[in-house]
């Protein structure tokens, strides 16, 4: 593999720039005339530098990345602008201006792109290996067959696959290793710059750590310029050098990601930055934004944050401000910002304003001595059988282990978090809870009554009394009825209301609850006329018609956008406190849970392995895994991306590993663990882990 | 290949039932159409074969288990029965003399058809916009007109207007049936028209399925990573894109490779055309019952066995269903 000169590759601001996007404007043309997609945006890609752009679903940051490689799909084109590649010899090349050929000739060679989903990004059909050669033999026909191979052997390495899973096809590969077979095909042809479009999004956080600081080592060792696009701003400033943060198709901010992390400038990012629990430091006030994503079909005139800002005055309405040089004292001159605070070169100091979480103080410990909690759960297991295996004469009966004898409490009024990451059994808690599972074993006590059966009376009571929110309010919403039907049904089901028609004052206080006003506004929409973040709060109406006294709630939010997130989180917050409901928030982050929940329990393997106060829980893990989790978690004060261990993946819940099921990725394993599983061991302060190093 | 195995079981269950039910269906029949049919052709047939035919359909008074096993042993020795519209040809040998004609015209066609639908519908749809587009229409408009009348206007222009080519029959009844030129020549003569028909009608449903297909396909993510990796427009189109869409194509295709044998009846009623879809006509007409019952257990083994070969190609063609459990 070539070698690139060392005293590239450090992101430095006075390298070359490799490429240059000036005056970008995309449009969607749809029937109704043309709808803007990117406009007027203007960023360069120095050589060795890593490129943050920073935006929500509908910024248009993706486009803008399409655009680039000119892969955009009709109704999008290119409307105005110039995108300039810089090769290391001879004249810029005016990448908009390339026919067919050289375009094709250009793709992967100069620039490959690594998108977001590695299971819809590679052929389902064709195997690894063919995926990889493909390249190969597109770019260089002249490359003898033997060395294509030797080229796909040394990729694979490079990225940490072994080269006997060339023939796997992708479905027969985890998640984190699709994403390394992505990575491998994009270094194929040792391209200039590679673009990576959320890359990490679909992955659990310690993957995301994981394939994260590979990717950063490859792009020191190998010396290629990134352009990283991706939604969560503080994972950004820590990979970055640099920072763009869109909003409905603008640059609204761009600078050192030092800089906006430690002096945002637009209220848009402001808010975005305070939207992220962290997991580290001491407890910041999340201020998150108002309102909801703009829609692109119906900008408001003048500045498009403007409905939302907090900081909005006369003017903003009609006049959208330009980018310019940020005149804040301290700034470097490449800070720019689009906000009319500044017009008269004054800088006002931004300042939580908007919603703050009402959440726990963090100090108190959730002390339940002598109160009943509302749901009870003991030595709860759930099997799926599987029929898998070489012979099933020799099988014994396979069952995966998604949940194995698991016992927690629920409180009125209190939030429980569940933490787990993919395949640890969470959502089958929930789900079993709901009773859209029969457990396999266990009990399940709901006000002092164990539930037995799935019938009858008891069981109807059960199923009113506890309810869901799951994790995708696209597809937890049947897309043919209104939202006043969603929201009238469970109230006609379990009694409340005698007819749909009769249930309108009902459903109406329902909206209400959820902060959707004017309710009217709402009760004849359809879904698909909601954002993501409304919908969610249809989904939690929806729940709250049937009036619970336990809410499950899957992921609530990790569908949504960011600046929607912390909304949903605080009124799911809010009715808890309110309605003194038991919540059951299950989540992958355990930063959402240190902010959010009075108790955190940790899940790994289908069993629970740590649990205590929240905060205690967050910041002083006591289970090895836990401080993984922590230790992955993004953290804009991180100096660069140090290199957790790699630690393996996720145990397998047929087989699982004998004694504690964290041992064999374990950096402190002993040999009892790998012999008996530990017992719950009491630590201080209401903490406790299941762990033989206490 | 675990998987071919267990679907090879079901097969075999499916099998099983339908034969059973071929059984089932003339004795359940209300009215008990068998004793109408015998005094139907009392007098008209001798009374040898009115005994056998009591006996074939069990009016002995056998009871039901031993007619069933009766029923069995006779069709694993190829007999069917004696038809009546070609009295006294056996079934077996009335469905194998129409078979081959069948097979071979509708056959050929159904692939034909498919082979040319499917590449248009690949090329259609990786170029939208273009002029190719044009095919879709104009198929659409043949598979839309009435057959009866498609074929009629067809048959009117081309043997009667111009009389290049034959106007009925499988062949001209001045040849011998058998491996000669003559006789060939004369066949693939005949068969060009309703061959023709077959094709033009039939081509939208394989042209359409697969456009559409390919225009779902091309917007997945691979496609568009391929077109990021610089592969040759070709390459998207068929390698990635066309491998991926025809999977449901493939499945309606075993399909329709299995009523082959039904044959396509109007084609073969419009062209005289001495195959099953004929013979089935030939015995509804007639009420000739073992000749229907054996036509339709013809077409079941048929259906089940292109379902077969639809397994198998999916198998090759997709490699999660080669995944184990």
């Amino acid at each position: 593999m070539e070698t690139r000169p060392p005293d590239e590759g450090s992101g430095s601001t006075t390298s070359p720039v490799v490429l240059e996007i000036e005056d970008l404007d995309v449009d969607y043309e749809l029937s109704t005339g043309p709808l803007p997609a990117v406009r007027q945006v203007s960023l360069s890609l120095r050589r060795g530098q890593v490129l943050g752009i920073a935006g929500e679903s509908g910024s248009g940051k993706s486009t803008l990345a399409y655009a680039v490689t000119r892969l955009l799909r009709p109704p999008g084109v290119i409307a105005g602008g110039r995108v300039r590649y810089h090769p290391r010899s001879g004249p810029a090349v005016d990448v908009l201006a390339m026919s067919d050929d050289q375009l094709r000739a250009f793709r992967w060679a100069e620039l490959a792109i690594v998108f977001q989903s590695a299971m819809n990004a590679l052929n389902p059909v064709l195997n690894l290996r063919v995926q990889i050669l493909d390249v190969l033999a597109a770019h260089r026909p002249e490359m003898r067959h033997q060395d294509r191979l030797d080229r796909m052997a040394e990729l694979l390495k490079l990225v940490g696959i072994s080269g006997d899973r060339a023939k796997a096809f992708p479905h027969e590969l985890s998640g984190g290793m699709r994403q390394r077979a992505m990575i491998a095909i994009a270094l194929a042809l040792d391209p200039e710059i590679i673009i990576l479009d959320e890359p990490t999004t679909a992955l659990d956080v310690v993957m995301q750590r994981q394939i994260l600081s590979e990717i950063m080592g490859l792009r020191s060792r190998l010396g290629f310029s990134v352009i990283f696009i991706t939604h969560d701003l503080s994972l950004l400033i820590e990979v970055a050098d640099e920072i763009a943060v869109m909003y409905a198709g603008r640059v609204v901010e761009q600078c050192r990601s030092e800089e906006i992390y430690k002096t945002p400038r637009h209220p848009y990012s402001y808010g975005l930055l305070n939207s992220f629990p962290l997991l580290h430091g001491p407890r910041q006030t999340l201020t998150g934004i108002m309102g909801f994503p703009p829609d692109m079909r119906s900008l408001p005139p003048g500045c498009p944050f403007h409905p939302r800002c907090e900081y909005v005055h006369e003017g903003c309405d009609r006049v959208r401000p330009p980018l310019r040089v940020s005149p804040a004292p301290g700034d470097t001159p490449d800070h720019v910002v689009a906000c009319s605070l500044y017009d008269d070169r004054s800088v006002p100091e931004l300042k939580a304003r908007a919603v703050s979480l009402a959440s726990n103080d963090g100090a108190q410990i959730s002390d339940h001595a002598g109160e009943e909690p509302v749901l009870s759960v003991k030595g709860l297991q759930k099997f799926f059988p599987v029929h898998q295996g070489p012979r099933r004469s020799q099988a014994v009966r396979r069952v995966v282990r998604a949940v194995d004898d698991i016992s927690l409490e629920l409180y009125a009024g209190k939030v429980t978090a569940l933490v787990g990451e993919s395949g640890s059994g969470k959502s089958t808690i929930g789900r079993v809870l709901s009773q859209l599972y029969s457990a396999t074993g266990g009990t399940i006590t709901l006000n002092g009554r164990p539930i037995k059966t799935r019938r009858g009376r008891r069981h109807r009571e059960y199923v009113r009394d506890v309810q869901i929110v799951l994790q995708d309010p696209f597809s937890s919403l049947n897309p043919l009825h209104t939202v006043g039907y969603h929201l009238a049904r469970p109230l006609v089901i379990h009694g409340f209301a005698r007819s749909g028609r009769r249930a309108r004052a009902a459903v109406e206080k329902l909206l209400a609850d959820v902060q959707l006003t004017p309710a009217d506004q709402f009760v004849s929409k359809y879904p698909h006329e909601l954002s993501g973040g409304q919908r969610q709060r249809i989904a939690v109406a929806r729940a709250l018609a049937a009036q619970p006294s336990v809410i499950l709630a899957d992921e609530p939010v990790s569908m949504l956008d960011v600046s929607t997130r912390l909304g949903v989180l605080n009124l799911l917050r809010g009715l808890a406190t309110d309605r003194h409901l038991a919540l059951l928030y299950i989540t992958h982050d355990i930063a959402s849970a240190r902010y959010f929940a009075d108790t955190t329990l940790v899940m790994y393997g289908g069993q629970l392995i740590e649990g205590g106060p929240s905060e205690q829980v967050a910041l002083r893990p006591a289970h090895p895994y836990t401080q993984l989790l922590r230790d992955s978690a993004p953290n804009p004060e991180r100096e660069s991306t140090s290199t957790v261990p790699s630690t393996g993946e996720p145990p397998s819940l047929i087989n699982p590993p004998s004694g504690c099921r964290f041992h064999p990725r374990c950096p402190h394993v002993m040999d009892i663990c790998k012999e008996q599983k530990p017992g719950q061991i009491e630590l201080e302060g209401g903490q406790w882990a299941a762990c033989w190093l206490y | 290949m675990r998987y071919l195995i267990r679907r090879l079981g079901f097969y075999l269950v499916t099998a099983w039932a339908a034969i059973t039910l071929n059984f089932l269906i003339p004795r359940l029949m209300p009215g008990n159409p068998v004793e109408l049919l015998i005094s139907h052709f009392k007098g008209r047939i001798s009374p040898a074969a009115m005994k056998s035919l009591t006996i074939l359909f069990g009016l002995n008074h056998q009871s039901m288990l031993s007619q069933y096993w009766s029923y069995w042993d006779n069709l694993l020795h190829g007999n069917l029965g004696i038809s009546f519209t070609y009295f006294p040809t056996p079934v077996i040998q009335v469905i194998m003399s129409a078979l081959p004609w069948t097979a071979v015209l509708v056959g050929t066609s159904t692939i034909l058809s498919f082979i040319i639908g499917t590449v248009a519908g690949v090329l259609v749809g990786s170029r939208r916009g273009s002029w190719l587009e044009a095919s879709l229409p104009i198929s659409t408009f043949f598979s839309a007109i009435p057959y009866f009348w498609f074929a009629l206007v067809v048959l009117y222009l081309f043997a009667v207007v111009v009389q290049w080519l034959p106007l009925s029959g499988g062949y001209s009844s001045s040849d011998t049936i058998g491996w000669n030129t003559q006789f060939l020549l004369s066949a693939a003569d005949h068969a060009i028209l309703p061959a023709f028909t077959i094709i033009a009608s039939s081509i939208a449903g394989w042209l359409l399925g697969m456009r559409n297909m390919m225009i779902v396909t091309l917007n997945e993510d691979y496609i568009i990573l391929a077109e990021a990796k610089g592969l040759s427009k070709a390459r998207i189109s068929f390698v990635y894109a066309a491998r991926n869409a025809i999977l449901p194509s493939l499945a309606s295709f075993a399909l329709s490779l299995g009523f082959v044998v039904s044959g396509a009846i109007l084609v073969e009623i419009v062209f005289s055309y001495p195959g099953i879809g004929y013979v089935l006509f030939a015995a509804v007409n007639n009420s000739d019952y073992p000749l229907m019952q054996g036509v339709f257990l013809v077409i079941t083994l048929a259906v089940l066995f292109a379902n077969i070969l639809a397994d198998v190609f999916y198998v090759l063609l997709d490699p999660r269903t080669r995944q184990e459990g």
